[in-house]
């Protein structure tokens, strides 16, 4: 588990607009000028790193937003390769140490 | 007072063509067209008879001409070449697709150009003072629809573009001659026996077109603007029922924003102005191939609060 929860991700906050329609979210990027279509899963993990005033560990997105306690290799895996896929397209960045 | 382009004798028309240019007005836009072809003229007085021409001195958002290039092909197999400002956009095209020309290279002008609106690639056709957006790819039977429509009561914004006004969100309405093809010339000729239907132009990139004229009503009312209350995504499919389902509302915005040609100019401003428009519409997938059963699902959605 450790190796999962070493980084704090946070969302391009001031450079994002965003609406959510029946779960799926529309959100922009200013930096990139892209408009995105968000998947539900992907809906839930950027609205929630949204919401955190100081990021969250990609173990906390695990609990919090999944309810994912032990959460499987295969779960988090996912989960990285979301927010990977996040900081490729400048929603979400890795909070530096 | 208003001058409307039936009111012009046609030999005026050709001269005013071939000498000043003719300001024909549509919608909120002015077009000043400069042609000596006889296909733009006769296009034009079927057309556009009920457009109002602006006076001479007028200002005019585009200044167009329509005529043969100065080559060799003056003489052997004629072509026709749209100029805008004096530039060529496009490559010419055989003479005999004058007019065709010229309603391409006026929904090229308005998409490259009129950026004070959103504009997506879509119809628009209203009824009871609601619109409903059509977009679609090519094929999908969209501009089809929309002549079967305009004999079942609805009012002709479109059958191409969707100019959405920022802060009031109201859609300015064209109404200017629907782009018909190959088949669906034929299957609009028997559905509305009344519409005015002009030459069929074969062998276009597009293959068979023709335009159907306008209702007198939808140009006469054309500076009555309305705001979205459905987006309805067509697609045409051989013998498949007439069926209209719930869209999701973000697929819908990200299909507005993939057909619109200015969405990325106008920045988090156009978000906000495609995420009201989503807002404020139902929005559905409708499969169809009777035109018949197709009109009665737009009665019936008309009816919708």
């Amino acid at each position: 588990m450790t190796q999962w929860s070493v980084v704090r991700w946070q969302a391009a906050r001031g450079a994002l607009v965003w609406r959510e329609w029946e779960g799926q979210l529309v959100v922009r990027n200013a930096r990139s000028g892209s408009t995105h279509l968000l998947s539900p899963s992907g809906t839930k993990v950027l609205l929630g790193l949204i919401g955190s005033e100081h990021g969250l560990e990609i173990a906390e997105i695990a609990s919090q937003l999944f309810e994912l306690r032990d959460g499987g290799t295969e779960e988090m895996a996912g989960l990285e390769a979301l927010l990977a896929e996040f900081e490729k397209l400048g929603l979400a960045e890795p909070e530096c140490a | 007072m208003r001058v409307n382009l039936r009111d012009l004798p046609f030999d005026t028309l050709t001269d005013q063509l071939a000498g000043p240019g003719l300001r024909l007005r549509t919608g909120p836009l002015v077009v000043r067209i400069c042609s000596d072809l006889a296909g733009v003229a006769n296009g034009l007085a079927l057309h556009y008879s009920e457009h109002a021409i602006e006076p001479e001195s007028g200002f005019a958002d585009f200044h167009v001409s329509v005529a043969r290039p100065r080559t060799f092909r003056r003489w052997i197999q004629p072509q026709v070449a749209f100029r805008f400002d004096g530039r060529m956009p496009f490559h010419p095209l055989p003479a005999e697709q004058a007019f065709p020309v010229f309603e391409w290279g006026l929904n090229w002008c308005v998409a490259a150009h009129c950026h004070q609106y959103l504009t997506v690639h879509a119809a628009v056709m209203e009824r009871s003072g609601r619109a409903v957006i059509l977009p679609a790819p090519p094929g999908s039977g969209k501009s089809t629809l929309c002549a079967g429509l305009l004999s079942r009561g609805w009012r002709l914004f479109s059958d191409e573009l969707t100019l959405i006004e920022p802060g009031s969100r109201f859609i300015s309405s064209l109404a200017r001659p629907v782009g018909l093809k190959n088949r669906s010339i034929d299957v609009i000729r028997d559905f509305s026996p009344d519409a005015v239907l002009g030459p069929a132009v074969n062998d276009t990139i597009k293959g068979t077109v023709a335009h159907m004229k306008p209702p007198v009503d939808s140009v006469r009312r054309a500076d009555e603007p309305a705001r979205a209350r459905w987006i309805v995504f067509p697609r045409y499919e051989a013998d498949a029922a007439a069926t209209l389902n719930r869209f999701p509302k973000a697929s819908a915005f990200m299909q507005l924003a993939t057909n619109s040609f200015n969405y990325d100019l106008h920045g988090e401003r156009g978000f906000e102005l495609l995420a009201q428009v989503i807002d404020e519409c139902d929005c559905y997938e409708f499969t169809y191939s009777q035109l018949e059963d197709a009109c009665a699902v737009f009665e019936e959605l008309s009816r919708t609060a």
